[in-house]
């Protein structure tokens, strides 16, 4: 494959996936409203397979708050939130999600599953939608995700899936096909497999492909209403066979000259898109791995039966996708991931957003550093807010990410 | 302000609610008794009770800096668990045998990681993974069947690591000590309903406290006399201006209800963790067959006003409005610390509800521990003015 052929298929991919994810955008969910379509809206994004098994368009509007806070009017949105009374810190991305909802920007959804992961913050823009009076005739399903990692637990989790499953058949008055179910868990579980095999085609020196490639692949692999469609599979199996291409001919980011790997250990900041080229271009330093750059493993989804199959989507769900399994397991899981990724990665350094809004990881940092700097990974916290850049901009972000690399010795 | 109690046993419970430690913990010790602390009410004290522990509610009385514990937390994190981890830190806790945290909010959940890693004397750490929903419909037996089989795990621990056996007999038991704590607990509330109330705010924070870090048997014998002596008393005629309930998570600084009371307000009720929210509902069924699974239906579908609970603002409205009428309030506050998103977002909706209503309330965003009171106060005071000038 000569260079130009596979960059045109990497331009491609790329407008295909952009046209994937405009479900997770408000635009879309105004749409399906606009043609009287029903639709659902969750915090609890915990099932993408049986949404689309069922045909129900659904927004998950935990995810809304982070990709609203691209908007342009986001800092007045994030600021009105506060005066409605939202605690000072909460996050900023649910609080726009709490304003967008309370200001009837968000069309008024079908049906609602709310839940308690990740965070607090998620949990309480719930119960906001939960008592939002103008939806009090919505029909809701509360669902409490545990913390305890036992077999029982997630056979707990995918009990209260099923039933949710059936809250969403009852509203729809139609029934979940078990076979399309089965059908899109198996593709499902194949378009994980490629991530994975994306990751590690990741830690090849120099890295093939920029961050942004993960990112693309959780968003149509991961979110909304394309998860187990075989069209995705097609996607990355393409997107999987260029980026081999590139490390057979041992090709870096193109342009870059690769001297520093780390990893954001978080999601990433709405200044990412500057921040990253800024850290690529400037200093050589290319980002691996992120929460929307997940490749996993991820649990294959048993197909076996019907309750083997909401087992494993808990089981995912819980133990499998990085924000909830690092907010709600132990600093032990939390640590061990790390561990385990810059060691496959072959990470020089790791940098941890600590969010303002992720209250749990701010109250473990010390112990995470202490973790760390025993096992001899280089680590630095950030402290940002990732939704709100008046917190710290990404220039503040790329000075302390810059300084950490030269006290490191990273920068020679 | 005081009442002008004049009770030896209100004397001594609010000694013991003015320490951390207290004479009760001391002699419970030196009989050989073990002591098992806890951080929240949905990690049951029967269980504890009932395994002849003395159950301990961790707070943070007297402290006045969190420097130890913030090498540990950061200063975003929520300054209640903050000072508390910064007293365990300090030793002031080493009289504990055994803690036990809940998964209750992001900020508790991490002091059983913290625990486990700072040099306390304290080694035993338990962490308890309690349901955060009441359950959507046809659901619910699900969430306290997962709940009950948590507190069986919990129960197992304790017997486990202390040798005890806690049996069925020894749950029932422990459970009608906590209903009559409960309902002695109710009984002084409704002496707040009157004009003069017998007891201010702040005693009555006083006395609830006590009552979480001393045998519960004892307790129960101070409430009941306490009652007694505040049957013949008539409250100190007060010129206050508004009767208020205060709302939001446990309440353990008597110098925040001096406020009110010296700007003219009285708070009559409230809707706190250790508070109403306690004492105030129903009763765990003392008949059950399996107490655990009375104590987790309880926990799971009678008492979840705790906004930590997905689901429960309706509930809690429904309270706070019974609540209202019950004890003719003025006014609400809305009062939570910085950092808490649970009770922060809560407090939003609150507002929005209160605005409906034509409710005066007044949102408060303060540290656990009053510091720099000078603002606080006069935002109090303009609120309870403007109460005063509406009525
Ligand atoms: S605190 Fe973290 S998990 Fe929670 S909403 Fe914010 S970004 Fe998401
Ligand atoms: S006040 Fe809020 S943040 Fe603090 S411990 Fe309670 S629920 Fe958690």
């Amino acid at each position: 494959m000569d260079t130009d052929n596979n960059k045109n298929i990497f331009d491609q991919l790329n407008k295909e996936c952009n046209e994937y994810s405009k479900a997770i955008f408000l635009e879309s969910c105004v749409e399906v409203a606009k043609n009287g379509e029903q639709f659902g809206l969750t915090t609890e994004d915990c099932f993408p397979e049986v949404h689309c098994a069922l045909g129900l368009p659904y927004y998950s509007i935990a995810v809304f708050g982070g990709v609203m806070s691209q908007m342009p009017q986001a800092f007045d949105l994030i600021d009105k939130s506060k005066e409605m009374g939202v605690g000072s810190m909460t996050c900023s991305g649910p609080k726009l999600a709490m304003y967008m909802v309370e200001s009837g920007m968000i069309p008024k959804p079908n049906m609602i599953i709310t839940g308690n992961q990740p965070c607090d913050a998620i949990s309480a823009l719930g119960d906001l939608v939960n008592s939002y009076k103008p939806w009090a005739d919505v029909p809701k399903f509360y669902m409490s995700a545990p913390h305890d990692k036992s077999e029982e637990s997630y056979v707990f989790y995918g009990k209260q899936m099923r039933a949710a499953a059936a809250f969403l058949e009852d509203i729809l008055g139609r029934k979940l096909d078990m076979n399309k179910l089965k059908q899109i868990s198996e593709e499902a579980n194949k378009q994980c497999q490629l991530m994975l095999e994306l990751q590690v085609l990741k830690s090849a020196v120099p890295t093939p492909i920029d961050w942004t490639w993960g990112r693309s692949a959780t968003r149509i692999a991961r979110w909304g209403s394309r998860v187990g469609s075989p069209v995705v599979t097609e996607w990355l199996e393409r997107l999987v066979a260029a980026t081999e291409q590139r490390v057979k001919e041992k090709k870096g980011i193109d342009g870059i000259t690769e001297k520093i790997r780390f990893m954001w250990y978080d999601m990433v900041p709405t200044s990412s898109e500057k921040l990253f080229s800024r850290l690529a271009n400037e200093l050589g330093a290319v980002e691996l791995m992120d929460y929307y750059n997940w490749g996993g493993p991820w649990t294959p989804i048993d197909t076996s039966s019907e309750e083997a199959m909401f087992t494993s989507f808990a089981k995912r769900y819980l133990k499998d996708t990085p924000m909830v399994k690092h907010a709600m397991g132990t600093v032990q899981s939390f640590t061990d991931d790390i561990t385990r990724l810059y060691k496959e990665l072959k990470c020089d350094a790791v940098v941890l957003g600590l969010n303002i809004g992720h209250k749990e990881q701010n109250a473990m940092y010390r112990v995470i550093e202490d973790i760390c700097r025993e096992r001899g990974i280089p680590i630095q916290m950030i402290g940002c807010d990732l939704w709100d850049e008046r917190y710290m901009t990404g220039d503040q972000i790329f000075d302390k990410i810059q300084m950490f690399f030269e006290v490191s010795g990273l920068i020679k | 302000m005081k009442s002008g109690i004049k009770s030896e046993v209100y004397d001594k419970l609010a000694g013991i609610a003015g320490n951390v430690s207290n004479s009760e913990i001391e002699n419970w010790q030196k009989q050989g008794g073990k002591i098992v602390g806890y951080f929240c009410p949905f990690i049951p004290e029967e269980i504890i009770i009932a395994g002849g522990f003395l159950p301990y509610k961790v707070r943070g009385t007297g402290s006045s800096d969190t420097s130890e514990a913030d090498e540990y937390f950061d200063t975003k994190n929520c300054s209640f668990v903050r000072h508390c981890f910064n007293h365990a830190l300090l030793g002031k806790f080493d009289f504990l045998d055994a803690m036990i945290v809940g998964t209750g909010c992001d900020h508790t959940r991490r002091i059983f990681d913290n625990w486990q890693v700072a040099p306390l004397k304290t080694k035993l750490v338990y962490l308890l993974d309690h349901p955060r929903t009441m359950g959507t419909e046809g659901m619910e037996e699900t969430i306290i069947s997962y709940y009950r089989a948590q507190l069986a795990k919990m129960k197992e621990y304790l017997e486990n690591n202390f040798g005890v056996e806690i049996t069925v007999p020894k749950l029932r038991n422990a459970i009608k000590l906590c209903n009559e704590t409960r309902l002695f607990q109710k009984k002084l509330y409704e002496l707040r309903k009157v004009e003069n109330p017998p007891i201010t705010a702040a005693e009555m924070a006083s006395v609830l406290m006590a009552g979480a870090s001393i045998p519960k048997e004892q307790y129960n014998e101070y409430l009941k006399t306490l009652l007694k002596d505040l049957s013949s008393v008539q409250g100190v005629k007060k010129d206050y201006q508004a009767r208020l309930m205060i709302i939001g998570p446990a309440i353990e600084d008597p110098l925040f209800y001096s406020l009110f009371e010296e700007n003219g307000g009285e708070i009559v009720i409230d809707d706190t963790c250790f508070g109403a929210r306690y004492s105030m509902k129903s009763f765990i069924d003392e008949e059950a067959e399996d107490p655990l699974h009375a104590i987790a239906k309880y926990n799971v579908s009678d008492v979840p006003f705790c906004p930590k609970i997905n689901g429960s603002h309706k509930n809690r409205i429904e309270f706070i409005d019974k609540m209202m009428k019950e004890y003719k309030v003025d006014g609400i506050i809305g009062q939570g610390y910085v950092a808490c998103d649970p009770w922060g977002s809560s407090f939003g909706m609150l507002s929005a509800h209160m605005k409906d209503a034509g409710i005066p309330y007044l949102r408060l965003e303060r540290e656990y521990i009053s510091t720099e009171t000078g603002q606080l106060s006069t935002r109090i005071q303009a609120f309870i003015e403007t109460i005063g000038g509406r009525k």
